[in-house]
């Protein structure tokens, strides 16, 4: 093909250009290369991290107007939906094709306090700890005691969480301690009391993790007021508030939700009915006197299908994206107010920081590509300008236009796909020598990226192939003016004489 | 039926806020197998006429035919096909690819566009044409590594690789030594003969021009003389 023996050869024949933009080349390419293979690893090592050990591949979560997600950053105050029609939500998720595994959440905020003295914070996921242990075996390390094996208010406490209470309090908080745990929310504040049954630390765990303590899930919910009849509604309009079951029920009309006479009964029935007081003098029935207590018992009784979450793995051989179609087809087709995101979701800002991050990055590199496409433009276009001799005569003897154009255009693409293949051996080369040596986290946000205290990165298809696109693009884009410029030049200019 | 005609042909050219009038009005006719030659002194416009019979310009006013084309009722690619096949170009300065060798330099026509010869053919023919002028044995040798008559003989050859109808040569001879030139000239005459192809050269070498059997000579944009010397109809 001759346009590319041209081509090559003009390349060649100008070594100190072709070495000039070249090298421009290499090196943006494997700064991408090297940048985005860093950024997926971080991204792909968040992904298996979460997901295998926290988040699972999927996560059914209710809706809100509020920002909120499984892991929580900050304070937690966050009122968290309810999942809607849970038991039949559950039973579908199950019956879902893909889906290996479940794990129902109840996630909170709580104060902690011990002999009447706050000691410290902590996140809270309320579960049944034998589930939590048969979908996530491999994730907590049990510092002392052992995972509780009653449905009982238990408390696995967080290390860290531990210590900081520790150093507050100034002694120790032993396994068998009896802590309060005061939640806040719009219902008011409530305190609970947990045994503590352990302290643990989550293996791949960070400076958001760590704050995070296992609470069976009956006590987190009674802490957060999720009760049969909640207080303060929930996933509801106000007036409204949604049973297990999902249906709205009319709500009582005083201010919190709950009249006086539907609590305490009839306040008259003691004073219209003095006949009751003397026949009965010497054995008063305070059931009669404060009438029908269900409604009462419906606002202090947990509810046991009042659930944040539900995690979802997927089986090995199944698609997490299909999967997903499946769940969200489900709810749209239930009409149920509820989502299925996957990981980053759940991973919170963690996964934006991430993606954040990598977004940076490529903008950054967009700019170096378009300076690069500028400067290789510029040399092309005084290439083409010394070579108008070259041009005029091909077009006189019959070259026509097209000709022209693939000339300049292989020309362009040649130098940019050579060098963009030297770029990726480069990042390659420099990830492998990273990957040797490691990058060190010096602080907690760079532990929280890289899952751990080094980052060994390794390279991505991803980041080879759109690199590679990246240099495809350099060159079509950076042939477009030079191009125009050569088509312009007229077969005249071959008889210049020079 | 001329194989170049051309009919009250003038060329304007603008040169800042003037306009100069480089061809006033000039009509001939060029038969097939012709050794025609241009003279004139610069600036007559002897190459603005080779540019418009080579079509690679237009005339202000006039009509030029090629083979019995009107040349300006056609598009730009009818226009490269019709240079590609009926006309080859010998340049004063070569203009030769300067990346390719010898033997590609003169294959090169023969690859930008069809021709309808035959790729077998093709080989021979660039064969035969190497040959003839001389350079079998550098054949992979570069333009920047050949003496001017040889990179002169390899752009004769390369005129000649697509079988145009024409060829058109300008000042074919102003870059070299004498004895170099008359022996380029004695090539192109041999080949006119041989291939009966017609050349059309431009010079203002009297010697030269005392090879041709047609001469057009150009003063001032217009024609002054028009007559072959051996006599016949012009």
């Amino acid at each position: 093909m001759i346009v590319l023996k041209i081509a090559l050869r003009n390349l060649l024949e100008h070594r100190s250009k072709t070495a000039i933009v070249g090298t421009l080349i290499v090196l943006a390419v494997a700064l991408m290369v090297t940048g985005n293979s860093i950024m997926d690893s971080i991204r792909r090592g968040l992904k298996q991290s979460y997901s295998q050990n926290y988040t699972g591949d999927l996560i059914v979560h209710g809706l809100s107007s509020e920002s909120f997600s499984l892991v929580a950053m900050g304070g937690g105050n966050t009122e968290i939906p309810l999942l809607p029609s849970f038991p039949s939500l559950m039973e579908a998720v199950n019956k879902t094709s893909g889906v290996s595994q479940t794990l129902p959440l109840v996630s909170g905020a709580a104060s902690l306090i011990v002999n009447e003295e706050m000691a410290s914070f902590t996140l809270l996921w309320g579960t049944d700890f034998s589930a939590y242990r048969r979908m996530f075996p491999d994730t907590v390390d049990i510092i002392e005691g052992a995972y509780p094996q009653d449905d009982g208010a238990n408390l696995l406490l967080s290390q860290t969480v531990r210590e900081s209470a520790e150093k507050e309090l100034g002694h120790r908080i032993a396994l068998g301690d009896t802590v309060t745990l005061g939640g806040f929310g719009a219902g008011g504040t409530r305190l609970r009391t947990a045994k503590i049954a352990g302290f643990f630390k989550f293996k791949r765990g960070n400076a958001q993790l760590d704050r995070i303590s296992l609470v069976s899930a009956g006590t987190l919910r009674s802490l957060k007021g999720m009760t049969m009849k909640p207080a303060v509604p929930q996933n509801a309009a106000p007036g409204h508030s949604l049973s297990s079951g999902g249906a709205a029920t009319e709500a009582p009309a005083t201010g919190s939700g709950v009249s006086d006479a539907a609590l305490f009964g009839d306040p008259n029935s003691l004073v219209q009915s003095p006949s009751a007081v003397s026949q009965g003098a010497q054995r008063i029935n305070f059931d009669t006197i404060l009438g029908d207590t269900s409604i009462r018992n419906a606002y202090s009784e947990v509810d046991p299908n009042a659930w944040n979450f539900l995690l979802v793995k997927t089986s090995p051989s199944a698609s997490v994206l299909g999967v997903q179609k499946s769940l969200r087809a489900y709810l749209t087709q239930q009409g149920l107010d509820a989502a299925v995101s996957d990981w980053s979701w759940g991973a919170g800002p963690v996964a934006t920081l991430a993606l954040s991050l990598q977004l940076i990055f490529n903008i950054i590199i967009f700019i170096i590509l378009v300076v690069a496409v500028i400067i290789i433009m510029n040399t092309l276009v005084i290439s083409v300008t010394e070579r108008i001799g070259e041009i005029g005569t091909i077009r006189a003897i019959g070259g026509g236009k097209p000709f022209i154009r693939k000339m300049i255009v292989w020309e362009t693409l040649t130098l940019s796909i050579t060098a963009g293949l030297g770029g990726v051996v480069l990042g390659t080369l420099l990830i492998g020598i990273i990957n040797g040596i490691g990058i060190q986290s010096s602080n907690v946000f760079f532990e929280i990226l890289f899952g751990g205290t080094t980052l060994r990165p390794i390279v991505s298809f991803g980041s080879v192939f759109w690199s590679l696109v990246s240099t495809v693009g350099i060159g079509v884009l950076s042939s477009l003016y030079p191009t125009a410029v050569a088509l312009r030049i007229s077969p005249v200019r071959a008889m210049q004489k020079n | 039926m001329a194989i170049i005609s051309v009919e009250n042909v003038k060329k304007d050219y603008p040169l800042g806020k003037t306009i100069v009038q480089a061809v006033k009005g000039v009509s001939f006719d060029i038969q097939k197998g012709d050794f025609i030659s241009i003279a004139g002194p610069s600036g007559s416009g002897k190459t603005t006429i080779l540019n418009l019979i080579g079509c690679i310009d237009t005339p202000t006013e006039g009509v030029v035919k090629i083979d019995g084309v009107e040349t300006s009722r056609l598009s730009d690619r009818d226009i490269t096909t019709l240079r590609h096949r009926t006309v080859g170009f010998i340049f004063q300065s070569f203009n030769l690819i300067p990346v390719l060798n010898v033997y590609e330099n003169i294959e090169f026509p023969l690859l930008i566009g069809e021709t309808g010869i035959p790729k077998q053919e093709q080989k021979e023919w660039i064969s035969f044409l190497m040959d003839e002028v001389g350079l079998t044995q550098w054949a992979k040798h570069r333009s920047n590594e050949l003496s001017g008559g040889q990179r002169q003989r390899v752009a004769i050859a390369r005129a000649l690789v697509t079988k145009p109808k024409i060829v058109l040569a300008d000042e074919p001879t102003a870059n070299l030594d004498s004895a170099t030139g008359e022996a380029i000239l004695d090539l192109m005459k041999k080949m006119n003969r041989e291939l009966e192809t017609t050349f059309v050269f431009s010079t203002h070498d009297q010697k030269i021009v005392a090879l041709a059997d047609h001469v057009i000579r150009l003063k001032d944009g217009v024609i002054s003389e028009n007559y072959r010397p051996q006599g016949g109809v012009v």
